[in-house]
């Protein structure tokens, strides 16, 4: 597996603990424990998050304009071919 | 009111042409018990959802549901 796929493996993996706690916190919004895993895997979320936008350009539109140009648009996008490749 | 990453829930790649299988799978996102249908029932049921934090996870739920079908 590329260094891309690896990244965003583990993105993956981070916003689907996010995701699950997000659910869980709907429901038991005092649980101070889930809040605190929830606070960890956001923060850990932010930095990969920045680190694969640096190199591989945006996963949100609102950070597609970084140096003047607008890389929002720029293949592949997820679904093509191109973005797999070095995922097994 | 909804945004959307670039990237896959799970990152996948089709290693080969499965005819049969995409048959099965086009039902679980369109067909009648398929995602598109449950992601539009909550997105519509939250409208009359009395609870907080049923109304939240309807709209959440919903969301999600509807993900698949725009992304694979």
């Amino acid at each position: 597996m590329n260094e891309k796929n690896m990244l965003m493996r583990n993105l993956a993996a981070i916003s689907f603990s996010l995701l699950d706690l997000h659910l869980y916190l709907n429901t038991h919004p005092n649980d101070v424990n889930a809040i605190m895993l929830f606070n960890q895997y956001k923060q850990k979320y932010m930095v990969l998050s920045a680190e694969y936008e640096r190199t591989y350009g945006p996963l949100t539109a609102m950070n597609g304009a970084s140096d003047n140009t607008w890389k929002w648009i720029k293949d592949p996008w997820p679904w093509e071919y191109d973005a797999t490749v070095g995922v097994r | 009111m909804w945004t959307y990453d670039k990237r896959l829930q799970y990152p996948i790649k089709i290693a080969k042409c499965n005819p049969q299988l995409a048959k099965i799978i086009i039902t679980q996102y369109g067909g009648a018990d398929g995602e598109l249908g449950a992601s539009l029932r909550y997105l519509s049921q939250r409208y009359t959802m009395p609870y907080a934090e049923v109304k939240g996870t309807l709209t959440d739920i919903g969301t999600e549901e509807c993900a698949p079908a725009r992304y694979k």
